[in-house]
């Protein structure tokens, strides 16, 4: 069987000023287990709900532990989410302005794909909110998932809630997605800000984007620098770049 | 544009609010209320204050968003805080978050994930105590506010700028106040001049006059005093008052007459918006 070899590179950086402990982005790869392939997710907490970062990471776990292929997975999945997550945070010694902000529940976007062993790879994933996954060939976006254009991020995308009452925009904003990828070929799975910094990169000049993500590939200096200017937004990042070698 | 700059640790923001005390503050809040005007703002701050807090919570701490001062004015004028921070000028959302005067418990029912509904037992926090007693020197208490919005400018020059909001059920009894009220508008950060609001509390009932652009629709000497010496709405709280449906428009002033409880908490939130914007 022919193989297929990834070079895979995550980054997790919490806001300019803020320690990594207040990140509420979150990520998580798993490959683990030979023929299994490669399993990968990010989850972006919204900073106006309570322990959304706990919540994030849950999500973007829970993912790479078994991928979700459907709205009706991704459904029967989250009330073991949420008893987690309210295990972790009602608890008798919870400060009183927490408990306030926790009753009003937690919210997060997510993005994972699941990339199969063989040459060349499938691939699927799942994104709801403005965490995207972006599939980069010959240093061009072929396609880009649940937002495609950089000025297409708002302020209010529908979230994954741990109050499945919130959850009904789940039916039409859930985004599922796939392909094959051929050796060269990039997967970047990242939260809003920087994702709409790379789309807005190749909105811009398509040839900045191979530099971009082999830059991406070396280290954290291209956000710095991208916050230095002030092309990227002061906000939490998780990436997660895929490249098949 | 003035009333834009990003809250953050770095460049927090502050509210001050002045409290009048004097004795006709125990009269009843409306016809049909059981509760004093004395009593139903003293609900009104502490609810104010823990939604405040409460948006500068961060996992299990409190960032520093904000300052808070509580000024009242009546038999005296100063710091209103009750418990530990009693005497204190202003405090801190996380010094506010450390010290109430005591929490009251109650029961609330949150999601549990699959549908139903578990009990939770959630902590109401109290800094400000009813009091009433006293004349109403409106003008030493904007006096107060300018002394503590001026040292706070001195130390925080670019951040938005302070909000002071004025809750009183009467006219002024120690002069015209607007002297008063255009130096303390006259401070300024770089990004605006200091905002003051004003609410005038209801005993009687009646129309309430909600954020008027005019004075022309103000009958009354007092309400125009009051309206002269208020702030239009910046365009946030412009905003913010339009999702409540309530009737504002450009030019709008951040000013009720003959309110009742309802526009009392109303009038709260517009004025905190900042808290309830993006904090970085």
């Amino acid at each position: 069987m022919t193989t297929v070899e990834f070079v895979v590179r995550a980054h997790l950086l919490s806001k300019v000023g803020e320690k990594l402990a207040d990140c509420e982005d979150a990520l998580a790869v798993a490959c683990d287990m030979p023929g299994r392939g490669l399993r990968a997710a990010v989850a972006d907490g919204a900073g106006s709900s309570a322990f959304s970062g706990y919540w994030a990471a849950l999500l973007t776990q829970s993912f790479v532990a078994e991928p979700i292929r459907s709205e009706s997975e991704l459904r029967e999945r989250l009330p073991a989410l949420t008893e987690r997550w309210n295990a972790h945070v009602f608890r008798r010694d919870i400060p009183w302005h927490a408990l306030e902000r926790a009753m009003r529940g937690a919210y997060a976007a997510l993005a994972g794909v699941e990339v199969a062993c063989g040459a060349p790879a499938a691939w699927r994933g799942l994104a709801l909110g403005d965490s995207c996954v972006v599939h980069l060939r010959g240093g061009a976006v072929i396609a880009s998932q649940p937002i495609a254009a950089s000025d297409a991020f708002t302020n209010e995308p529908v979230l994954i809630s741990t109050d499945s009452e919130r959850n009904a925009g789940l039916a039409t904003e859930l985004r599922l997605f796939g392909g094959e990828l051929m050796p060269g070929d990039t997967l970047l799975l990242a939260t809003d800000a920087l994702a709409q910094f790379v789309l807005a990169a190749a909105e811009c000049d398509a040839t900045r984007i191979d530099a971009l993500l082999h830059s991406l590939e070396d280290g954290d200096v291209v956000i710095e620098e991208g916050r230095t200017r002030g092309d990227l937004r002061n906000d939490d990042v998780a990436a997660i770049v895929i490249r098949v070698s | 544009m003035p009333y834009r700059a990003e809250i953050s640790r770095r460049n927090p923001g502050y509210f001050i609010f002045l409290i009048d005390r004097s004795a006709s503050m125990n009269d009843p809040h409306g016809r049909k209320s059981e509760k004093s005007k004395a009593e139903s703002v003293a609900d009104a701050i502490n609810r104010i204050i823990q939604n405040i807090v409460i948006q500068c919570s961060k996992n299990e701490g409190v960032y520093d968003y904000f300052s808070v001062s509580v000024i009242g004015y009546g038999s005296e004028v100063g710091s209103a805080f009750s418990g530990p921070l009693a005497g204190r000028p202003y405090a801190s959302t996380s010094e506010l978050e450390a010290n109430p005067a005591r929490l009251e418990s109650r029961k609330q029912r949150v999601p549990d994930g699959a549908g139903g509904l578990v009990d939770v037992e959630v902590r109401f926090p109290i800094w400000f105590d009813a009091v009433a007693a006293g004349a109403t020197p409106m003008k030493r208490a904007l006096g107060s506010a300018y002394g503590l919005a001026y040292a706070w400018i001195q130390e925080n020059p670019n951040a938005y700028p302070p909000i002071v909001m004025n809750l009183t059920d009467g006219e002024s009894s120690d002069g015209d106040p607007a002297e008063a009220a255009k130096k303390l508008t006259s401070l300024q950060t770089s990004d605006g001049n200091v905002l003051l609001f004003n609410m005038h509390l209801s005993a009687e009932g009646g129309d309430a006059v909600l954020y008027p652009s005019s004075e022309a629709v103000l009958d009354d000497p007092f309400a125009r005093q009051l309206y002269s010496i208020t702030s239009v709405l910046p365009d946030a709280m412009l905003q913010q008052a339009l999702a409540m449906e309530l009737p504002v428009r450009q030019g709008s002033r951040g000013f009720v007459f003959n309110g009742d409880v309802v526009s009392a908490i109303q009038f709260l939130e517009i004025g905190t918006k900042p808290a309830n914007m993006a904090l970085r």
